[in-house]
């Protein structure tokens, strides 16, 4: 002991303050991240909102800070802007059956059927394309799906299918891995010990692996649907001339941008809805 | 399907059939050289009502034939019946065979009641009766308070017994048990031991436990199979395996033996060969003591002295050779044992030596 360098004496008084001071130690590694969340994300959001509640001169195009719900109103009464909503909305939910439907087996074989060495290379396998960039991902796509394209009459053309398609392909893996980590607590002998209880195939997963993963595909379905939610790009790319809801706040951004708040509050109306839904089945504590 | 016949069920004479009746069962794991055969041409009955302990090193082969009874593993050749039916090919869902894991295999996501009850969902039993049933299974394990806890809130040994419940809910003809209190304390274990053997005795149900443990076999089997490296060594009642062990490595894994070598044995016992006799069953005695009439006499010098509460072990180097461990039980007379280094002269009857071949 006595031949430790002793540390500086005002170090060693701070770490002291500390030490006596759970709570204000608390708060010194709580700062930055809170500082970080109401700078970022909260004053943007308060912005976001009062900008939807603002209104434009119609004839300058300037924002009037005058409070005023018409906007606001206008988006949810005008039936085409809900129609886009309900279109996003159905093609976040088909992105999200699709991926749940494609991860489920997928993460089986990863998690129970590959010999355990080659998990991490498969793991791997299913993150790398996140490695890549969104625009070539989707360009590929765009190429892939085009008419005249490789799949030649295969190919769905540009539109819906396109475009579910292809968010698919661009989500999958934030549904694999999750469902992957479910699926490995299902090692051992439970599947043995379901069948060996009278349980065939189809009851031992209705019974034993579906309550299982049901909070692992509702983490998954998070990213799926949320992302799913905000994407605009690859309907431009592929989904011909049809649109979703970033579509149109990203067309009123320049000219109306109180129009495009208001617009960007029916996803967060949306996700908000969806996340009080999935909170039941315990999947936010898995996040 | 390897046995297309399998599936239909051979209505025999079932008050003769045994519950279990293994017939040439053989298994290979692997292929080519990387072939490694597990059980070798195995023949084996085990009658209705019967606690049967496989007994082995790991390794030996007794798990695999546990799996095979339950349908998760199926034999390269061979044949499995359960009450005279033949099984072979048949999945585990369509046996009336159930298996205690060696880690409980408890479905998280239910509370202890659900798990319990879960043989009686899949058999589509009623809401109320599953309950009263699963209730009544958890009472005969004494854990009918901890029916609505999860299985994680529960200690080993608790979760043990709902593994048990939960096997024995619907009335299996045949329960199979994985090495099931290996993860269990000393204290518990011995304890779960008494009650397993209560709970067979009482349910009448056939049961077929898995161990290593050869006090644990001792314990509880009406009837004791030893394996050794995918063969049956030895099939009987305890003291019959304890007191005539049919090869040496059923005399050397069941219980503790003094090994007299052939370079020793004709000074020692006076015979050719290889030899053993149990600790307990030399006595020790005063150097100039009589040998009992009968009895083969060696002396020699205590070299060791283990004490372990009831009894105490002693290690006496033979003036012949060998060294033979003696087991003394420490009844009262402590004053007589002797002290390290002490000349002492051991005695036994010439039915103890048990031929090592």
């Amino acid at each position: 002991m006595t031949t430790l360098p002793a540390p500086s004496s005002w170090t060693r008084r701070v770490q002291a303050v500390l030490h006596r001071h759970p709570r204000l130690r608390l708060s010194g590694l709580l700062a930055p991240a809170l500082l970080w969340l109401v700078l970022l994300y909260l004053v943007p959001l308060v912005l976001l909102l009062l900008t939807a509640f603002a209104e434009t001169d119609s004839f300058t195009g300037q924002i009037t800070w005058t409070l005023s719900a018409d906007t606001v109103l206008d988006v949810l009464t005008t039936p085409a802007y809900l129609f886009t909503a309900l279109r996003t909305v159905l093609v976040a939910v088909g992105v999200t059956v699709l991926c749940a439907v494609l991860a489920l087996p997928l993460a089986t074989y990863m998690a129970l059927v590959a010999a355990p060495r080659r998990r991490p290379l498969l793991v791997a396998l299913v993150v790398t394309p996140l490695w890549a960039s969104y625009l070539v991902k989707v360009y590929a796509w765009r190429i892939l799906l085009a008419p005249e394209g490789v799949l030649g009459g295969a190919s769905p053309g540009y539109g819906w299918t396109a475009v579910v398609v292809t968010l698919t392909y661009l989500w999958l893996p934030y549904m694999v891995m999750p469902v992957y980590t479910g699926i490995s607590a299902l090692r051992g002998s439970y599947l043995e010990a379901a069948a060996d209880l009278g349980a065939r195939p189809w009851t031992t997963f209705r019974t034993v692996v579906l309550p299982v993963l049901k909070p692992a595909i509702a983490a998954g379905s998070v990213f799926t649907f949320s992302l799913s939610l905000g994407d605009y790009i690859t309907v431009q790319l592929v989904g011909g001339t049809n649109q979703m809801l970033g579509n149109l706040v990203y067309a009123n951004f320049s000219t109306d941008l109180p129009l495009a708040a208001a617009l960007a509050v029916l996803p967060l109306i949306v996700m908000a809805a969806y996340l009080l839904t999935i909170r039941r089945t315990g999947a936010l504590d898995r996040l | 399907m390897l046995v297309a016949t399998a599936a239909e069920p051979r209505t025999t004479d079932t008050g003769a059939a045994p519950a279990i009746a293994l017939r040439g069962i053989r298994k290979v794991f692997g292929s080519g050289s990387g072939a490694v055969t597990a059980v070798h041409d195995l023949d084996l009955d085990i009658s209705d009502g019967e606690f049967v302990t496989l007994l082995g090193p790991s390794g030996s082969g007794k798990t695999t034939v546990l799996r095979i009874v339950a349908g998760f593993e199926q034999p390269t050749a061979g044949r499995v019946l359960l009450r005279g039916r033949d099984v072979t090919g048949v999945a585990p869902f369509d046996r009336d065979v159930h298996t205690v894991f060696q880690d409980y295999a408890l479905f998280p996501h239910m509370s202890v009641r659900r798990n319990v009850e879960y043989p009686l969902r899949i058999a589509k039993v009623g809401r109320t009766e599953r309950r009263d049933r699963a209730m009544e299974a958890l009472e005969t394990v004494r854990l009918g308070p901890m029916a609505d806890r999860a299985p994680t809130e529960l200690s080993g040994g608790q979760r043990q017994r709902v593994a048990l419940a939960r096997a024995l809910v619907d009335r299996p003809s045949v329960l199979l048990l994985d090495e099931p209190l290996g993860a269990l304390d000393l204290k518990l274990r011995e304890q779960m031991q008494l009650e397993l053997k209560d709970i067979q005795r009482k349910s009448g149900i056939t049961f077929v436990l898995v161990t290593h443990d050869q006090d644990e076999a001792l314990t509880l089997a009406d009837r004791i199979v030893v394996f050794n490296d995918g063969r049956v060594e030895q099939a009987g009642a305890a003291h019959e395996v304890y007191e005539h062990p049919a090869s040496p490595f059923v005399a050397g894994f069941v219980g503790t033996s003094n090994l007299v070598g052939p370079e020793v044995a004709p000074a020692v016992l006076g015979r050719e060969g290889s030899w053993s006799v149990r600790p307990e069953k030399i006595a020790i005695s005063e150097p100039d003591a009589d040998v009992p009439a009968g009895h083969v006499g060696a002396d020699g010098t205590v070299s060791e002295l283990v004490y372990t509460g009831p009894t105490t072990r002693c290690v006496v180097a033979l003036d012949a050779g060998a060294s033979l461990s003696v087991l003394l039980l420490n009844g009262g007379q402590r004053d007589t044992a002797p002290e390290r280094g002490a000349r002492v002269r051991l005695s036994w009857h010439p039915d103890h030596q048990i031929p090592l071949g």
